[in-house]
């Protein structure tokens, strides 16, 4: 099946640490946050990110490409000092 | 699989179009967050009280914490006129070890002429007097990962009891049902229909249309979930003559219209899939997020690792003490710098820092005065008298970053320099908050073991952070 390519942008305040991945792999960021991987097109794909540091912190997960995926995700942490996401997302055959 | 955006859903006779648009554009649960992500605060590693009373020289950098924030960047810079420094950089990811990202920082640093306000690094024979190059190396390795099936199960139970997804929650609770109730409707159906058709004994079809009675009624009722109050409410409002008599206590919404297929609930599902979830959404002190807490325990905690090579050249200009005579030295200093800090459950960050550091010391400064010909006057001058003496220092410093609760955070370490056998304890305490930058400010306590002072200051700057900053 054919594969397309998703990019994923991701921000964070100073301090914080943030894993992002997709279908359990790992996905490696780059200096600016961002990265891309390929995937399987027609099928459900499944993003999971963690952050952690201090209260305040603030952090975006973003889907920006395909445009059937896109998503964003973002938060303020808490008291917790923890986020774990879980999306779904699709891409297109 | 279909993914449409038709209207296929109705309540009681009317259509969610505008519902159904608003969900495609924005499906995404929202948290509140800050009006806009401000730039990072450049944040300048505070020294602490061993290091600026016991060394010197152009080794003045501190114990440095692994960074997290490195960004790849070539940066000339140069300071304020006030420390009149200046600073060439390059740093960035140069691979991944343990599926983790590997930085590399180097850095030239040295003074700024004050005439020119320029500050030459180095040249083709090596760095330039007073000029420190410091090369360094930082892995930060955190792999947590979750299992899908409780995730799923997890977010699923909230989205559900929370009224996030109901078609969500729907499709996936009813889908085998429904799927085996319309498989089973047109068979009955069928049957009836040939029972008719061969006129069969009148009880026979007396049971097969009771039969198909049952069936449509148990999938219409699988069809349908309580409809959310708010969302009963605004229909009522919006017709209130048309829904007269209903109630919103009992008010059901209709999942699938007549003649839906699996695929179509295999479309529900897709969907609402589009929904995400994550901790800081669920309420503070939900089962829910302390599900998820849970999983902390079974990953392994991040690990900052760093490691620094610094050196540095510098001149002295000194008098030896044996013939007077003006003379020179040029000098190496250098340093290692080992960090390593890992995150503990409930502890908080936990970070140790090593540094081994060989520099040069010019001597005491002394007012050296000699005859001024045979006038029997003397001329003075402030001279080093002899040469820079060599000091080494073996330091290793202990840290803990902690939020303790929501209005009180620490930063103790403790600092041992092996050489001079002196010991430091630093406590600073925030409580003092910046609306967006978190903790930025409050007490630190400290104590000296070589003058055995105890001091209180009070202090503001940069924002405290769990793990070291950049």
């Amino acid at each position: 099946m054919a594969k397309k390519t998703v990019t994923l942008e991701t921000k964070k305040s100073a301090g914080l640490i943030l894993v992002v991945r997709i279908d359990g792999t790992k996905l490696q960021l780059d200096e600016d946050g961002n990265g891309e991987c390929d995937l399987t097109g027609g099928v459900a794909h499944v993003l999971d990110f963690f952050v952690r540091g201090q209260p305040g912190g603030t952090y975006k997960v973003a889907i920006t490409a395909p445009s059937e995926s896109r998503l964003r995700r973002e938060a303020v942490l808490d008291q917790d000092q923890l986020d774990i996401g879980h999306a779904y997302f699709f891409v297109k055959a | 699989m279909r993914i449409t955006t038709t209207t296929r859903f109705t309540l009681a006779g009317v259509t969610l179009t505008g519902a159904m648009a608003a969900m495609a554009q924005d499906p995404t649960i929202r948290v509140p967050v800050s009006a806009e992500y401000e730039a990072v605060q450049k944040q300048r590693s505070r020294r602490d009280v061993v290091e600026s009373e016991t060394f010197d020289g152009p080794l003045s950098s501190p114990l440095v914490a692994p960074p997290v924030d490195l960004k790849t960047q070539l940066v000339f810079q140069g300071s304020t006129k006030d420390n009149a420094t200046g600073e060439a950089r390059i740093a960035g990811v140069v691979g991944h070890v343990w599926d983790s990202p590997l930085t590399l920082d180097f850095r030239l640093r040295g003074p700024l002429n004050k005439d020119t306000g320029a500050s030459e690094l180095a040249n083709l024979d090596g760095l330039l007097n007073s000029v420190t190059g410091d090369l360094g190396l930082g892995l930060m390795i955190w792999n947590p990962n979750i299992p899908a099936n409780p995730t799923d199960q997890n977010c699923l139970e909230f989205w559900c009891a929370t009224r996030r997804a109901d078609m969500f929650c729907f499709a996936r609770g009813q889908k085998p049902k429904i799927a085996k109730l319309m498989k089973a409707v047109p068979e009955a159906q069928s049957r009836l229909k040939e029972a008719r058709r061969r006129n069969a004994p009148a009880t026979q079809i007396d049971r097969l249309e009771a039969q198909v009675e049952k069936l449509e009624g148990e999938l219409e009722t699988a069809n349908t979930i309580p409809m959310p109050k708010a969302e009963c409410e605004e229909v009522l409002r919006a017709d209130p003559h048309q829904y007269e008599a209903f109630d919103c206590a009992t008010f059901v919404r209709s999942m699938t219209p007549p003649n839906t297929s699996v695929e179509d609930l295999d479309f529900l599902q897709a969907y609402n899939a589009q929904f995400s979830c994550s901790l800081t959404a669920m309420p503070i002190g939900s089962v829910w997020r302390t599900r998820y807490r849970s999983l902390l325990r079974e990953w392994p905690p991040p690990i900052l690792l760093s490691a620094h090579a610094v050196v540095g050249q510098e001149s002295f200009d000194f008098v030896d003490p044996t013939t007077l005579e003006q003379a020179s030295a040029s000098e190496i200093n250098h340093a290692l710098v080992a960090s390593a800090g890992v995150l503990l459950e409930p502890i908080g960050y936990v970070g140790v820092n090593y540094r081994f550091e060989r520099s040069h010391t010019a001597s005491p400064e002394t007012t050296l005065c000699i005859p001024l010909g045979g006038t029997g006057a003397m001329t003075c001058n402030d001279v080093h008298l002899g040469a820079p003496t060599e000091t080494t220092h073996n330091r290793i410093q202990f840290e803990l970053r902690k939020f303790a609760t929501s209005w009180l955070a620490v930063n103790p370490k403790f600092t041992y320099d092996a050489n001079d056998s002196v010991a430091a304890v630093e406590a600073p305490i925030y409580f003092l908050t910046d609306k967006d930058r978190g903790f930025t400010g409050g007490v630190n306590v400290g104590w000296r073991s070589d003058t055995d002072e105890v001091t209180a200051t009070l202090f503001v700057g940069a924002a405290f952070t769990l793990f070291p900053g950049s």
